[in-house]
């Protein structure tokens, strides 16, 4: 336990151990998510580690590139993800945070677009397009929470009574799209599906192949784990509530995922745009004071 | 007469007379010799030397630190000298004569009708402004404050840089210039004597002495656009020029209220009194033409039809900073006047959402650029509007970051112009390969605009988190900062397409517009590192002491300690690292025999060995085209989303043009109601 | 890492001249009811994720160049799998005035799949050899393809550069 408390009191052990846990925690979330679909669809699928088996795959693989500048962008998007996740564990701005994950995401989005290939080109149009549907939820939600704690920063939140969910329900709700919007769920996986014959391939990862899709898969992971996070974060008083929302929260998000074809981007946008945005808004009200 | 010439005795003051005339002297000097190349370029040069050093020298000689608060250097003169009284204020009333006349002059000139008409409103408020009311005893013709400091400061930096970059850009773009352009003496007359009236307008506190500059930057800017003659410059020309006389008369408006009404005739009058809310309203509507915000936004868009080193210099850096400087230096003494400061926030966040989401709708990269201005400026005034120090801070900081990279990115425009032949954000393909330098300098000014350590984001952020308070704006901040993010994105991503190159790209530029870029941009990186150093030393406490009271102080820290803690040195380092660690990728990783084409099912019309040896590739084959039906070669066309479908811009503008027309409406009603209820 | 190769291969097929049966066959195997993904097998759109190639079909004159350019675009290690008797000797095709003949006249083949069409066992057989052949390989493999047999004529000049879209229009209004 003393190493525990250790890691969890010095900022710079709790960044190393969360750089660490991060990614596996995301693996397991998506092999979860693979037997999860696998058995909703009545077959056995692929075990709890596939996720696992395939990075570590691909990093084995030749390095094929189409240029240079496609990896650096590669680069700076899993970095800019660690750092949103570093920032997150020291209890950082929100908004700022929001600001670092937005800037990797566009890394990507620069990266698919620098090739010319017409697949990856939709494919990061239709990201930009995610950016811009649920940019304004997310940057809503961070001032609910600063509305109940009167700060921005991360931190204040675990220094609460009261878990979040009580006070934004809505907001939980709508945290919900911008997540499936995210994990590229259907009917939001209109930038790059995990499934294979979608009408732009791969969309933003085609042009990326081995070790670089390694490299997007585990910041991708990265991802996962800090929006799993996030929700956590909506039950902080007891972990495990926490963890158990999450969940909830998460098999929502597959079983919409199964459940749901894809739909067009326009669609998405409007659909963001309208109805978790004015949840947020209307969670928004009853908190002003 | 003594006590005139020994208020001249400061250096400061010799200092300050110098900047403004020797711009318009130099750009004289430059009409004359402009057949001779050489001397002209050397005159140049040294104009930009004069305003960079001149600027820099006039903010350290006018900045007095005492008990730990950064000083206002005043210029005080005794209204009347001599032995007959010889008012000094004629001088100024004079000056103000002079510029008036002129825009009288263009006015009869071009015929129109309506310049003539406002024209003569102002002349006609002038005269009325300086004969009524009662002379003071003294007056305070210039005056420099943080403010200020700060705009001189732009003006020399960014005005230095792209008069430097405007020599070899004009020298070529003469060699194209249409039929009936005018004659590059012209253009650096009135290009260099910008500066001049630019600085002139940022220290003058005296109303007499602001409205010439006032008006003397909006004749400049007449001048500049109609530069290269022809039917659609003509119009934009004298459409600015309208809507910047309406403005002109809007302020000469307020000016002739605060003397009717005895409450002096300078920025000092400005005192929050409700006699002065009406002139203070006038004036900030003033401002909203000379920002461009909505509902005049047309005509700097319009404006992108000139030179770019003019849309670099006035229409992004300096020209439209008037406004919000003007904006920033009314709004905090009427923090009283909540609806009044509220509907003033609510034009900039209008205008901030609106410029945005317009600028999604664009492929044309100045128009973007345009867009992109007005919605920065919108969010200055946004800003100014709130009323919380904090705000207020970022309001500057944005003024500041905002001209460093708008001019930078305006002048990577406007020479991927001169060597693409076009300003389409889609036919930007393969620029890394064509033109590596300008490619890197203007994707270092994009990410400026995006990045979380650069000043423009952390201004944003603040913008943001200054606003918890009113609800009405932080709507517009949320989906306008997305709007935002959209069309960089789009527009980052078209400067990047490319193809393989084994070899290394070169760029031939010439030595001073690489200068000039290159200038640019590390102040760009340099304020980037110390944006957060910056912020809390500078521009915190500049806010600080705008905000008059102690309790504004504390409230400042208060606000201020979360955002101070906020590590940026993480940020860089994780820029830094990410950088260092694709180079070493790059180098390890990268071999020929690693690279492929893109997917295009199978149907590459380029084989591997001709991607990598462009001397096989006789046909001139590019990654991206393939085999189509019967044995064809075609190529793939990328294209970005521009909403065109669903949006008409002219539609839209109408819109929004219409919802802005009703603020101002209810800001006139909101301050006759203020006035009437106190 | 070679052992994790054979946990996780990706499949991208291509169909290069078949009947479209073995195509809708393979296809077929695939969906939930055969459950190809215990094996972690997972069916990928394009070469660039994929590890084993599986082809349907023989090649003609047409078409070969598609299959290099597929198989040169796939990282190694890889494996390739000539789903059905085209894809191995021509099959019915063979003697068309067009077909090259088995894929093997244009990339190397690892595992061949008899049947017209193959059943699903046997499909989902063959690729789980392939993943056996594919543990073997290191990704120093070499992977681009020798020269094809048949010439292709390339076309004598290349389009002109298209005009910018509808949508971008300079307005200097």
């Amino acid at each position: 336990m003393t190493y525990i408390n250790m890691i969890i009191e010095s900022p710079l052990l709790r960044c190393i151990a969360v750089l660490i846990l991060a990614p596996t925690i995301g693996t397991l979330l998506s092999g979860f998510d693979r037997k999860f679909t696998a058995r909703l669809q009545g077959r056995v699928g692929p075990s709890f580690w596939q996720p696992v088996y395939d990075i570590l795959k691909l990093f084995g693989k030749q390095q094929i590139l189409v240029h240079r500048t496609q990896l650096a962008y590669a680069i700076l998007h899993l970095f800019f993800m660690m750092l949103t996740l570093v920032l997150l564990v020291l209890g950082q701005d929100l908004l700022m945070i929001l600001f670092c994950q937005a800037f990797s995401a566009l890394c990507l989005v620069i990266a698919s677009m620098s090739v010319r290939s017409p697949y990856s080109w939709i494919g990061s149009q239709r990201k930009i397009l995610q950016m811009l549907a649920y940019e304004p939820t997310l940057i809503l939600l961070i001032l609910a929470v600063y509305l109940q704690n009167n700060s921005f920063l991360g931190f204040k939140v675990l220094e609460r009574d009261t878990p979040l969910i009580y006070s934004m329900p809505l907001m939980f709700i709508s945290l919900l799209f911008v997540i499936a919007i995210e994990f590229e769920k259907s009917p939001f996986d209109v930038a790059s599906s995990h499934h294979a014959h979608q009408e732009i391939v791969k969309g933003t990862t085609l042009e990326f192949s081995g070790p670089f899709l390694g490299l997007i898969e585990v910041a991708h992971a990265y991802e996962m784990a800090m929006f799993f996070g996030l929700m956590v974060a909506f039950w902080h008083t007891s972990i495990i509530m926490g963890i158990v929302l999450a969940l909830i929260g998460f098999i929502l998000v597959l079983i919409m995922d199964n459940i749901c074809a894809r739909l067009t981007s326009w669609w998405m946008v409007r659909f963001m745009w309208t109805i978790p945005l004015t949840l947020s808004l209307a969670n928004l009200i009853w908190l002003w004071r | 007469m003594e006590k005139v010439i020994s208020s001249l005795f400061g250096m400061t003051h010799w200092v300050l007379l110098a900047m403004v005339i020797a711009p318009i002297l130099l750009g004289g000097l430059t009409f004359l010799v402009q057949k001779r190349e050489k001397l002209r370029t050397l005159l140049i040069w040294i104009s930009a030397a004069i305003v960079l050093a001149g600027g820099i020298l006039l903010v350290w000689l006018s900045t007095g630190n005492e008990e730990g608060i950064v000083q206002t250097w005043q210029w005080n003169v005794p209204a009347s000298i001599g032995k007959y009284g010889f008012r000094l204020d004629l001088l100024s009333f004079g000056l103000e004569s002079f510029v008036l006349l002129a825009l009288l002059y263009v006015g009869f000139k071009i015929e129109n009708g309506w310049v003539v008409f406002l024209g003569l409103i102002q002349t006609g408020l002038a005269v009325a402004a300086h004969f009524v009311g009662e002379h003071e005893d003294s007056l305070v013709l210039f005056r420099i404050d943080n403010l200020t400091r700060i705009l001189i400061l732009v003006t020399a930096v960014v005005g230095s840089a792209i008069l430097i970059f405007s020599i070899n850009y004009m020298k070529e773009h003469e060699k194209h210039a249409p039929e009936g352009a005018g004659s590059l003496g012209r253009f650096y007359f009135f290009f260099i004597g910008f500066l001049g009236f630019m600085l002139g307008l940022v220290t003058s506190n005296n109303f007499s002495l602001f409205s010439t500059f006032w008006e003397a930057t909006t004749l400049c800017s007449y001048a500049l656009i109609g530069q290269d003659g022809g039917e659609a410059r003509r119009i934009n020309a004298t459409r600015a020029l309208l809507i910047n006389s309406f403005g002109g008369v809007l302020m000469l408006a307020g000016i002739f209220l605060l003397k009717v009404n005895n409450c002096g005739e300078d920025f000092q009058s400005l005192t929050g009194a409700s006699v002065t809310v009406l002139p203070a309203m006038l004036l900030c509507m003033a401002a909203f033409t000379k920002s461009a915000l909505f509902p005049f936004q047309s005509w700097l868009l319009g404006a992108m039809v000139a030179p770019t080193p003019v849309s670099a210099l006035l229409h992004a850096a300096t020209m439209v900073k008037a406004g919000v400087y003007l904006v920033m230096r009314i709004s905090p003494h009427y923090s009283d006047y909540k609806l009044f400061m509220m509907m003033i926030a609510f034009t900039g966040a209008l205008s901030f959402a609106g410029a945005a989401f317009l600028a999604c709708t664009q492929s044309n990269a100045k128009k973007v650029l345009a867009y992109s201005t007005i919605s920065n400026l919108g969010l200055v005034v946004a800003c100014a509007g709130i009323e919380s120090p904090l705000a207020y801070a970022a309001g500057l900081s944005i003024i500041t970051f905002h001209a460093v990279s708008k001019g930078l990115l305006f002048l990577c425009v406007g020479r991927i112009e001169q060597k693409l032949g076009s300003r389409d954000i889609e036919k930007m393909d393969g620029m890394p390969y064509k033109m590596p330098f300008t490619t890197m300098v203007a994707m270092i000014g994009m990410m400026s605009m995006l990045l979380p350590p650069f000043g423009m984001l952390l201004s944003k952020w603040l913008a943001i988190e200054a606003t918890i308070h009113s609800p009405f704006l932080l709507v517009f901040l949320a989906t306008g900062s997305a709007f935002t993010v959209y069309f960089w994105a789009k527009w980052m991503g078209h400067m990047q397409i490319q193809g393989y190159h084994a070899d290394k790209p070169v760029e031939e530029i010439s030595k001073s517009m690489k200068f000039s870029l290159g200038y640019l941009a590390i102040l760009v990186i340099v304020t980037g590192l110390l944006t957060m150093m910056i912020f809390r030393n500078v521009f915190t406490t500049m806010a600080a002491e705008t905000f008059p009271g102690i309790d504004m102080v504390a409230k400042i820290n208060s606000l201020y300690h979360e955002q101070a803690e906020f590590p940026s040195y993480l940020v860089l380092g994780c820029l830094a690292l990410g950088l260092l660690f694709s180079a070493i990728f790059i180098a390890i990783l990268v071999k020929n025999k690693n690279i492929r084409p893109p997917y295009l099912c199978g149907e590459n019309a380029i084989t591997i060995e001709e991607e990598l040896n462009p001397e096989k590739n006789k046909l001139g084959l590019r990654s991206y085209d393939f085999y189509s039906a019967g044995g064809k070669v075609e190529h793939a066309v990328f294209s970005s989303y521009y909403f065109q479908n669903y949006i008409n811009e002219n539609r839209v503008s109408k819109y929004l043009n219409w919802i802005s027309w009703l603020s101002m409406i209810v800001l006139l009603g909101c301050v006759v109601a203020a006035i009437t209820i106190k | 890492m070679s052992k994790f190769t054979g946990k996780s291969p990706w499949v991208v097929h291509f169909n290069c001249n078949s009947c479209n049966g073995c195509d809708i066959e393979f296809l077929a195997c695939l969906t939930p009811l055969y459950d190809a993904e215990r094996f972690g097998v997972l069916h990928v759109g394009n070469p660039k994720h994929a590890d084993i190639l599986v082809v349907t079909g023989s090649v003609n004159k047409k078409n070969m160049h598609v299959l290099k350019n597929v198989y040169d675009q796939i990282p190694a290690p890889k494996a390739v799998v000539a789903m059905g008797v085209c894809a191995a000797t021509g099959g019915l095709f063979a003697d068309c005035y067009n077909v090259v003949g088995g894929i093997d006249k244009v990339i190397p083949v690892d595992v061949h799949v008899p049947g017209c069409p193959p059943k699903p066992e046997a499909m989902l057989d063959g690729i789980v050899k392939a993943v056996e052949i594919l543990k073997k390989k290191t990704k120093e493999t070499e992977t681009v393809t020798e020269e094809l047999p048949v010439v292709i004529v390339k076309p004598k000049e290349l389009p002109a550069e298209t005009a910018a879209p509808a949508t971008a229009k300079e307005s200097e209004k």
